[in-house]
């Protein structure tokens, strides 16, 4: 049984929550009164608190068991959202971020932290109503109260059964008071929890809450009554700490009580390797259940196409065979589409996060901003989502920090007093299109031209068209803050949200209006990892171009239309540059029989001569390594049929090595 | 008495040995791709069950001096850095047997008269009037990747940590 496998999902989770959690926040900073939100507050904080302290993450128990109580005195209406609460969820939710990657409570940081706003949270309570206790939500009506002893002890199928056990026991813990002891406690027998609940709900309700994972929990009603008002409850925590087999003595409640006892088996132990422990990247991803149903259906169709095939097979028929072939050449183009629709996920994943980082930005330099998104069920790569969140969020924070003005300022230009800041994402074609964009400054090229003779980028007196003197932005080492703030202007920043973005072979640009705002407009691959390319040979090297890139290829013998002194080639009247990849190659070996192709990127034409064309081909591309990170020109590698390897040509890259020239 | 298994190979004849925990498999005559530009000591990449691997010309990463008619075998090692596990392919001129040492039998490597780089040698044995180098293939390869490393730690000054959005 691996633990970690477990806790980790439970850290996942609890992030999810809490981003979701600090949205909701921002949400009720507008509409105090908003019923609605303030269960959803109280919800979240609750599903986070049963959870973490089924994980062992007790701290974490601690501090959301505080706020939930406020929240719940907020939705009893005996206290209400002031701002000062907001501000307190707000750092209490950071709190939580910190605590969940620090499980054993070492950080000085984070204990003192701790501390501190547990007396907080503490002394928030309105004192008047200090008498009212917070029971986990349940009136305790007098009606059959019971106490029950579960018993859950999980072993791996529950991890390829993908149960998330955060909202499973979200619905135990709605239905009463209870206390998790083990947590989780391993003995001989294996790990289990311990977990008490007093509940008015009867077995039923019990047994459907824990529906999934019934085969992995024993149930026993110890006791008539609520337990923990009891000394009786102090007696059973006492025999646990002796380290008596927790089996055991739920047995003996059993049999206290005259019921059946049962046999309960473990399973046999597996050490907790403490590797499993440690920190990882977040890799799930979400998917609709749609697009699982589809991928269900060819899956049927492709179990009846095999069966044509083995029976056309077998009966030598080879028309038929051939029919089902084709059938499955359709179908495994149909698989992969479907393969990668699966890992297309909506910008949303990324959107929301900003909602905070935008709302405390604008705090801390006192501006008013509201936050847009348009387009946000627009579906993009997980790892390329993964890729340009912070780029983006870098993008942000330049937006609130130098493109939104003051206030005071917008009012003298007469905007309005709030700046909006917008994400629009647009899906078209095999491209997805990001702008990020504020109403603010705009960029005074003047400055920015200024700056860059200054630091020496460029000859004072060049005459530089308006594009580019925008791109002088992304150059390394350039930065226009006057002054360094805390957000953005470190110096570091344009040039490496550029480079990352052209990492993903994605390209950004620069619309700006002085005094009307910017737009930073962003294109991608909708996904990365299969491309359409065009394989083509040059000194026994195999290439692969992309097919977006390529205009056309020009196949006639073309001695006469070629100028080698000037790198020249007449292309239906227009001298369009050329280049060998044997050049790039450093070695130059001129045949007669030479191919051009014409390549086409940010609207100019260049050509690339290679020996041989062989056709069209789609190219799963891996990363060549970072030995070849001096090789600019080549951006990957993909398999071919018969395992052996071509090259990726990054026709960015052929581009600025062109332009060079 | 601690003993260890070893892989035995052999460069410009002289004897090397690498710790089988760091071999993932022997390669015989694989089909080495070049690509243009690469470092020297880079021959090309190979196909390896899948992925794309760097192959190390060995020898002149040892200063040996390359020779280019030697029937190549590719041995590919399983490395790790900073917990992450990186494959690394090199060629050499054979690969011998694999052998048990003892702990013992490991001498100092001497400091003068050896033909080659000798950073990379842990350690020397001798068997059957043969000396053999020891050698660490974490410590041989890293160099191919020192840019990359370099590279990732400029983006960590720009990648802000993912709290710093604290309030102050």
């Amino acid at each position: 049984m691996d633990l970690g496998h477990l806790k980790r999902k439970f850290i996942n989770e609890a992030e999810a929550l809490l981003i979701n959690f600090d949205n909701t926040l921002i949400e009720l900073e507008k509409d105090n009164k908003n019923k609605a939100l303030i269960s959803e507050t109280f919800r979240i904080m609750h599903t986070i608190k049963g959870a973490s302290g089924m994980f062992g993450f007790e701290k974490i128990e601690e501090i959301t068991h505080e706020l939930e109580s406020l929240f719940d005195l907020v939705r009893e209406d005996l206290m209400e959202v002031t701002s000062e609460l907001i501000e307190l969820s707000y750092i209490t939710a950071d709190h939580i971020r910190s605590l969940l990657s620090d499980e054993l409570f070492e950080n000085e940081e984070n204990i003192s932290c701790h501390s501190a706003l547990l007396s907080n949270l503490k002394s928030f309570k309105p004192e008047s109503k200090h008498n009212y206790q917070v029971q986990n939500s349940v009136k305790q009506d007098v009606k059959k109260i019971a106490s029950w002893h579960i018993l859950f002890y999980p072993n791996d199928d529950i991890i390829t059964r993908a149960i998330n056990l955060v909202y499973t026991f979200q619905d135990l813990f709605l239905l009463g008071e209870y206390r998790i002891y083990n947590k989780p406690y391993q003995n001989g027998n294996g790990q289990f929890w311990s977990i008490f609940l007093t509940t008015d709900q009867g077995y039923s309700a019990i047994e459907e809450s824990l529906l999934f994972i019934m085969d992995y929990c024993k149930i026993y009603q110890i006791a008539s009554y609520n337990i923990f008002d009891s000394h009786e409850f102090e007696k059973f925590q006492y025999s646990q700490a002796e380290e008596r087999n927790i089996n055991d003595m739920a047995l003996e409640i059993a049999e206290n009580k005259g019921n059946e006892p049962q046999k309960v088996i473990f399973q046999p132990t597996k050490e907790i390797s403490k590797k499993t422990e440690q920190k990882y990247k977040t890799d799930h991803v979400h998917v609709d259940a749609a697009k699982l149903d589809s991928l269900m259906f060819l899956v049927s169709e492709l179990v009846t196409t095999k069966s044509e095939l083995l029976t056309a097979l077998n009966s030598y028929n080879i028309e038929k065979a051939l029919v089902a072939g084709e059938k499955i050449e359709k179908l495994s183009k149909l698989f992969n589409e479907n393969a990668l629709n699966l890992r297309l996920v909506s910008v949303t994943e990324m959107t929301e996060k900003f909602k905070r980082l935008i709302r405390d930005l604008a705090r801390q330099l006192g501006k008013k901003i509201d936050f847009v998104t348009i387009g946000n069920e627009t579906e993009l790569d997980k790892s390329i989502i993964d890729h340009i969140s912070e780029p983006v969020m870098h993008l942000i924070r330049n937006c609130i920090d130098h493109g939104i003005e003051m206030p005071e300022v917008r009012k003298t230009r007469r905007k309005d007093e709030t700046g909006v800041i917008k994400i629009e994402t647009v899906k078209s074609g095999n491209y997805v299109y990001i702008s990020i964009s504020d109403d603010g400054n705009g960029i005074d090229t003047e400055f920015v031209y200024n700056k860059a003779v200054e630091k020496g980028f460029i000859n004072p007196g060049i005459q530089l068209s308006e594009k580019e003197i925008f791109d002088l932005i992304f150059l390394p080492g350039f930065s226009t803050a006057q002054s360094l703030t805390n957000v953005s202007g470190r110096g570091v920043g344009m040039d490496i949200v550029l480079k990352k973005i052209q990492e993903i072979r994605g390209e950004i640009s620069i619309v700006s209006d002085k005094n009307s705002g910017t737009y930073f407009n962003i294109k991608l691959q909708q996904t990365i990892s299969i491309i359409d390319t065009l394989l083509v040979k040059a000194c026994d090297i195999t290439y692969a171009i992309p097919l977006d890139d390529i205009e056309s290829c020009i196949l006639e013998a073309h001695e006469n239309i070629m100028d080698k002194k000037n790198h020249l080639v007449k292309v239906n009247g227009d001298l369009v540059p050329f280049m060998y990849i044997e050049e790039l190659n450093g070695e130059k070996d001129k045949k007669e029989t030479d191919k051009l192709i014409l390549l086409k990127k940010h609207g100019k034409v260049f050509a690339l001569v290679v020996d041989l064309i062989i056709g069209e081909y789609q190219a799963v591309i891996k990363p060549i390594g970072t030995a070849f990170n001096n090789v600019k020109f080549l951006s990957g590698a993909s398999l071919l049929g018969d395992g052996s390897i071509a090259l990726l040509i990054d026709t960015e890259k052929l581009w600025q090595i062109n332009a060079g020239n | 008495m601690e003993k260890s298994t070893y892989l035995t190979f052999v460069l410009a004849h002289e004897f090397f040995a690498v710790n089988v925990a760091n071999v993932l498999e022997v390669l015989e005559q694989q089909q080495i791709t070049r690509v243009p530009k690469a470092p020297e000591h880079i021959m090309g990449i190979i196909n390896f069950r899948g992925d794309i691997l760097p192959v190390v010309n060995t020898r002149l990463k040892f200063s040996l001096g390359d020779d280019e008619n030697i029937k190549n075998y590719i041995i590919v090692f399983d490395l790790t850095r900073n917990h992450n596990r990186y494959p690394v392919s090199a060629v050499v001129d054979g690969v011998k047997d694999v052998i048990e040492i003892n702990s013992e039998e490991v001498m100092a490597v001497p400091e003068m008269g050896l033909s080659f780089d000798t950073r990379f040698i842990t350690g020397v044995i001798r068997r059957n009037n043969d000396f053999i180098m020891l050698i660490n293939p974490e410590k041989v390869f890293s160099g191919i990747d020192t840019e990359a490393v370099l590279i990732e730690d400029t983006t960590n000054q720009y990648n802000l940590k993912k709290n710093s959005y604290e309030i102050q």
